[in-house]
């Protein structure tokens, strides 16, 4: 009888194999496992981090000789813009007091602000599938899968996936898995829909479910409804830039270009709070 | 040893390129998968058992930051590379960027069908003309670059004090 005789590759696959049953297996079982090379991505980190920070000073380098000549005419245009921001922030204030005044009136319950946690993003997916983030905040800093992330000016990023030791990886809202409940930002109409990381053509997604004589107009704006445990109200998506009728005039469709689509994302804030805690 | 050692290097320089400075280059979804494009180059110039291993730790690292599927997707592709090995001439810089937009495609594919949110998602035509068909034209254009540069470098790491190759 010829003896079996043990080749490197032989190894290789019964490792393969071998990984792959305890990821599906776990993945199948519903088990929290920490999965085989989360000590890697924790050593790797600091690389990340000193590959972001160097282009981050060479790019710096470089704006200032290619971007000095600008900065005399955007000076012009802020010192007008921030005028006009005053003035509409005052206007602003006056709302906000009455708006105050009418929810004690009505015994409106008060909007919690969300506590939130900054984050450099120090990495991105390696394909072009996942659309996904690596942030420089983890488990130390009390992150936890499932809380939302967000721009600096409310825009909605994604959702926390998984933890790790130092750093997290983030879905992007442009994923193709990722759902979140939106409503229309317009005082008459308020029309209640799911946006969806589904691509529709060159920069626009899907938002779907919109009944059928929905209000729902080009160039509105879409925000986070609040309906789901996970996303609190308010937080911006994008704009509906197409419409048609879906589902055999039972629905609507809209095609959203998302506020996040074609920005550079170096730093976010991490939605801390309700929204994130692990049944 | 220092084949390993180097193809070590040569990926963890890889993973820091591939998800540090590619996506803040402008390029959308046309981005090079290098960790496919090592482990198809690899399989070629030293065979399958080469390029499963080789496949395998590429595979691992990039998962550590994809979809997680690529630790058994980039062992295929380095083992039927190095199918080819000794079927051509390991010089010629024709012939690899061939065999590796086959093998985007062949990942592209795998990659969809079994990631339900692709497969649920996104219509397969949309996922073959705007990801998989762009991804396998780019990562093609690389190899034309790679191969050679992997080529050379495999050369240079097998070398011995008496200039005999292994």
């Amino acid at each position: 009888m010829r003896r079996y005789k043990l080749q490197y590759w032989h190894l290789g696959i019964l490792a393969i194999v071998l990984v792959l049953l305890v990821s599906w297996g776990a993945n199948y079982l519903e088990i929290s496992i920490p999965r085989p090379f989360n000590f890697l991505h924790t050593v790797t980190a600091p690389l990340h981090r000193s590959v972001t920070w160097v282009g981050g000073r060479i790019g710096n380098i470089r704006s200032f000789f290619t971007e000095y000549r600008d900065f005399h005419e955007d000076r012009r245009y802020y010192e007008t813009r921030i005028a006009e921001l005053e003035r509409e922030l005052r206007i602003s204030n006056e709302v906000y007091l009455e708006n105050e005044r009418l929810r004690d009136l009505l015994n409106f319950e008060q909007r919690v602000n969300f506590v939130t946690l900054g984050a450099r993003v120090i990495g991105f997916g390696s394909d072009t599938w996942g659309h996904t983030l690596i942030i420089s905040r983890g488990r130390r800093d009390g992150l936890l899968p499932r809380q939302p992330v967000i721009t600096g000016n409310g825009y909605l990023v994604g959702q926390v996936e998984e933890v790790y030791s130092n750093t997290a990886r983030v879905t992007m809202l442009t994923n193709p898995g990722f759902v979140v409940g939106g409503i229309v930002q317009r005082q008459d109409s308020r029309a209640l829909g799911m946006a969806r990381g589904v691509p529709l053509e060159e920069g626009l997604y899907l938002m779907d479910n919109f009944s059928w004589d929905a209000d729902v107009r080009i160039d509105d704006i879409i925000i986070t409804s609040g309906m789901s445990e996970f996303f609190p109200k308010g937080l911006a998506i994008g704009t509906v830039k197409t419409l048609e009728i879906g589902d055999y005039g039972l629905t609507q469709r809209a095609g959203i270009e998302p506020f996040i689509y074609g920005c550079t994302i170096e730093e976010v804030l991490i939605i801390l709070g309700k929204w994130g805690e692990e049944e | 040893m220092r084949a390993i050692i180097g193809k070590g290097l040569v990926l963890l320089l890889i993973t820091l390129t591939q998800v540090s400075i590619l996506p803040r280059l402008p390029l959308g979804n046309l981005q090079p998968d290098l960790f496919l494009i090592a482990a198809c180059c690899w399989g070629l110039i030293s065979g399958s058992r080469i390029g499963l291993g080789s496949g395998f730790a590429a595979g691992l690292l990039q998962d550590l930051y994809g979809t997680g599927s690529n630790i058994f997707i980039k062992p295929a592709i380095g083992y039927l590379s190095g199918r080819f090995e000794g079927k051509i001439y390991k010089e010629s810089i024709a012939f690899p960027p061939m065999i590796v937009f086959g093998a985007s495609l062949f990942s592209g594919i795998i990659t969809y069908l079994v990631h339900e949110e692709f497969l649920f998602n996104l219509s397969f035509g949309y996922a073959m003309w705007e990801i998989i068909i762009p991804g396998g034209i780019v990562n093609a254009a690389v190899a034309i670059g790679g191969y050679p540069l992997l080529f050379w470098l495999e050369r240079k790491m097998e070398e011995r004090p008496g200039g005999v190759y292994r």
